[in-house]
């Protein structure tokens, strides 16, 4: 065992071979770190490789090479250890027993995970109301809405309360109140000390919660950063947004000749340009148009156009 | 109304006639209960060559297992991805499509007669006195037969949730009460008046050198049967919108 | 013991897709009862004695039980999207596969019990008494819960659910015995029919209906044939929970 705490990814590969007899690589030499605290969110497109990187961080499949640590356990050589340190939730509509009642299924899936009597009676309540489902608790988990759902997902994953938890898009499907309950739970984990690692194809959500984040595309991590050094990375590339609103309703004619100006749009008295030097611009507006400026801001580009830049990159 | 039937035939077919579950439950099961009853046969010192009653026999525990199988697969499948509102809120409503569904079903059914028929002339050989306008005939009659009394089940299927476990017990009652493998008369006085009901046993009682008068039971009892599951799909109908009954897994 | 038999029921609710009024009595009540009138009209239609094939059809109605509450029981955590889950925690399969099979043993006696009575008022014989015939039914549901551990395997890896129990249960129903004579099996099928549960309890039961007293050695040969298959089955246990997780798509 290593003294490693969290949870650290080297070289990960994992290949599959069609009926044709072609290898195809998913995963292709993902490293990456999610330390004790931390909570780094895995962004790319459908197909990038993220499910199949979670399920071998799980232990749901074995990877074709590489290693992955949990909490110092490596999840191939010693799964045990390493399942009992690794708490996940894949969400969705499924991964739930229907016919049990909400408390039935932490207690099963308890069980699973070697807790017994009266130690899982109260860990079973205790989440239960963490995820705000102690009122429900003797209700058919069929009957439960999506949101429900999610939530008694992330309570079952933390049942044996492991160190590292790995959420498989934990708010995808939820209307925006219980997406923001969702985030403010998951940031609460965080805050307990756990690493977390999660995926998602919500950029607020990542923004808001994430340490770090990575992005994936071909089984590939493309690049991996905090979301605001990422976005000044794109402000660098693409330049910033310049938004300016002038007095009298009109943009002056000599704004087509601000300097490093990549484009213009126009919209009545407001016009939103895109120029690489956003402070420069800015500067160069309030010297030019004094007094005719009524607001001038800047702003990076959004981890979404981020995200969007690598998905449309060959 | 009959466009859609045809459509939802051809989609059934499209979908699953390949399904092996459905080959194995049409063939390999009742050539393994073929088995047992020629063993036995075998045993009571009667003869045990292939007759077309025997065949027949044969083919319609196929005809039942496969179309029970096919039915709750089906429809579970229609439940599961939410496909019945659709069809509710058509002009025709679910009938053409349940319909359609089962006619598929029946068509598909058929391979039990040739596929049963095959292996066990392969094994045994053929009766020199085959009948084989009985064996024909009454096969293609015992789907029809068989598709119409468990479109009660594609009822129970569409109304009730995890009813698919209902299947097996149709299977060993249906098979009890059809006459297939022995004639009614050989069936506990209970069941042979149970029997009665319904139209398989009239068909294999026509196969087995039957009169007329039971292969017009056979068709009467089958378009009875056929009426009653229209009627009680409309019934489904208005439940699902005056009560919510809910059409979804 | 509370533990094990709490989790037990608990899996029987979760997975055992039949256990609603309807479910269970067409499976486990109507099912096995039909089948069994089929089989013994078709005994007395060809004019051999009913009592072996009533034998024989009870048992096959608590094995059936078994071999197909066994496959549900790992199959469905599919069908629910759990076996993801299931496989990645540290709990030992071989024993969950065990404690999940203990209802389904339960039910097998509870159903094979049912048809032999429900069966011998309608026909109005009962070849055996009760309590005998519940020790042998007891010997058939153990030793076939060793065969069914191999279909709880084979679901976690083939994804059809009912084609293993189904195919598990025509080679039961043609092969042991119970509705087909032993010698009347094609030799080369004898040494199979050798090897399967049930096929020496109906020796005993062929022997005890011909005059015999009970046969001991059949009894205790069957006892080892279903240790026999519990070894085999949890070897391909593990092998096939390994295998599972070298696969992609696990719900």
């Amino acid at each position: 065992m290593s003294t490693q705490r969290g949870l650290h990814v080297t070289n990960l590969c994992r290949e599959f071979t069609a009926r044709d007899g072609k290898v195809r690589r998913a995963v292709d030499d993902v490293s990456l770190t999610v330390g004790a605290g931390e909570l780094v969110s895995v962004l790319g497109p459908n197909g990038a490789g993220k499910t199949t990187t979670v399920r071998m961080l799980t232990g749901l499949l074995m990877p074709t090479s590489g290693t992955v640590l949990v909490d110092g356990h490596d999840v191939v050589r010693d799964r045990r250890r390493a399942a009992l340190a690794c708490g996940f939730s894949l969400g969705g509509d499924t991964g739930l027993y229907p016919r049990l009642t909400a408390q039935q299924n932490l207690t099963f899936f308890g069980m699973m995970y070697g807790l017994r009597g009266k130690a899982l009676r109260n860990r079973a309540g205790e989440l239960l109301a963490a995820v705000d489902l102690q009122h429900r608790a003797d209700d058919v988990v069929g009957s439960f809405s999506r949101g429900m759902k999610q939530r008694l997902h992330l309570a079952r994953s933390l049942l044996h309360d492991p160190a590292v938890l790995i959420l498989d898009e934990p708010s995808a499907g939820l209307d925006p109140q219980s997406a923001a309950a969702m985030r403010a739970l998951v940031a609460r984990l965080s805050g307990e000390g756990r690493s977390i690692l999660l995926t998602t194809h919500d950029m607020r959500e990542a923004e808001e919660l994430s340490d770090r984040i990575v992005l994936m595309k071909d089984g590939r991590i493309q690049t991996e950063s905090t979301a605001s050094e990422l976005r000044l990375a794109a402000a660098e590339r693409h330049g910033h947004t310049v938004n300016v609103v002038f007095a009298g309703g009109t943009v002056p004619d000599e704004m087509a000749a601000c300097p490093g100006m990549l484009s213009e749009q126009r919209d009545g008295g407001s016009v939103t340009l895109r120029a690489i030097d956003g402070a420069g611009t800015v500067q160069w507006v309030l010297t030019n148009f004094p007094g005719r400026t009524v607001s001038v801001s800047v702003t990076p580009p959004t981890l979404e156009e981020v995200f969007l830049e690598m998905v449309s990159a060959t | 109304m009959n466009a859609t039937f045809l459509r939802s035939a051809a989609d059934q077919l499209r979908m699953h006639a390949k399904s092996p579950m459905s080959t194995f439950m049409a063939v390999a099961f009742p050539c393994a209960f073929a088995f047992v009853i020629r063993s036995n046969a075998a045993e009571g010192h009667r003869s045990a060559e292939l007759t077309a009653d025997l065949s027949v026999g044969t083919a319609g525990i196929g005809m039942l297992d496969a179309i029970i199988v096919m039915v709750v697969f089906s429809l579970l499948g229609e439940k599961q991805w939410k496909t019945l509102y659709a069809a509710l809120g058509s002009p025709g409503g679910l009938v053409p499509v349940v319909l359609g569904r089962l006619g598929g079903i029946v068509v598909q059914s058929l391979i039990a007669l040739p596929g049963t028929f095959v292996v066990l002339a392969l094994f045994w050989g053929i009766d020199s006195g085959f009948a084989w306008g009985r064996w024909l005939v009454g096969g293609v009659l015992l789907a029809l037969a068989t598709a119409s009394v468990v479109g009660l089940l594609a009822v129970a299927v569409l109304r009730f949730p995890y009813s698919a476990g209902m299947t097996n017990g149709l299977t060993g009652l249906l098979m009890a009460l059809s006459a297939l493998i022995v004639p009614q008369s050989a069936l506990p006085g209970p069941v042979r008046a149970a029997a009665f009901v319904l139209p398989q046993s009239h068909v294999m009682a026509w196969v087995r050198d039957g009169a007329l008068g039971d292969i017009a039971a056979a068709v009467l009892l089958t378009v009875c049967y056929a009426v009653l599951v229209v009627l009680l799909v409309h019934r489904l109908e208005a439940a699902v919108r005056r009560k919510s009954v809910p059409l979804e897994v | 013991m509370t533990t094990v038999l709490r989790g037990a029921l608990l899996s029987y609710k979760a997975l055992f897709t039949w256990l609603n009024p309807l479910g269970y009595l067409s499976s486990r009540i109507v099912r096995p009862v039909g089948m069994a009138i089929a089989f013994i009209s078709l005994s007395s239609y060809y004019g051999a004695a009913i009592g072996r094939m009533l034998i024989g059809s009870s048992l096959l109605a608590g094995a059936g039980a078994v071999i197909y509450g066994m496959a549900l029981s790992v199959g469905n955590e599919r069908s629910y999207g759990t076996l993801g889950t299931w496989l990645a925690a540290p709990q030992n399969k071989l024993a969950a596969a065990c404690q999940r099979a203990l209802p389904h043993i339960a039910d097998g006696v509870f159903g094979g019990l049912w048809t032999y009575l429900a069966c011998g008022l309608l026909y109005g014989e009962m070849p055996l008494g009760v309590l005998p015939f519940t020790g042998l039914l007891t010997l058939a549901v153990l030793t076939t819960a060793g065969f069914g551990l191999a279909l709880s395997a084979l679901a976690l890896v083939v994804e059809d659910l009912f084609i293993g129990p189904n195919a598990a249960e025509l080679v039961l129903m043609m092969l042991t015995g119970t509705l087909v004579p032993y010698d009347r099996l094609p030799g080369f099928l004898q040494p199979v029919s050798d090897v399967l549960p049930l096929t020496h309890i109906m020796a005993a039961v062929t022997d005890r209906l011909a005059g015999s007293g009970w046969n001991t050695r059949q009894l205790l040969t069957e006892a080892a044939v279903g240790a026999g298959w519990f070894v085999v089955s949890s070897c391909f246990l593990f092998w096939t929970v390994k295998r599972a997780s070298h696969r992609t798509e696990l719900a």
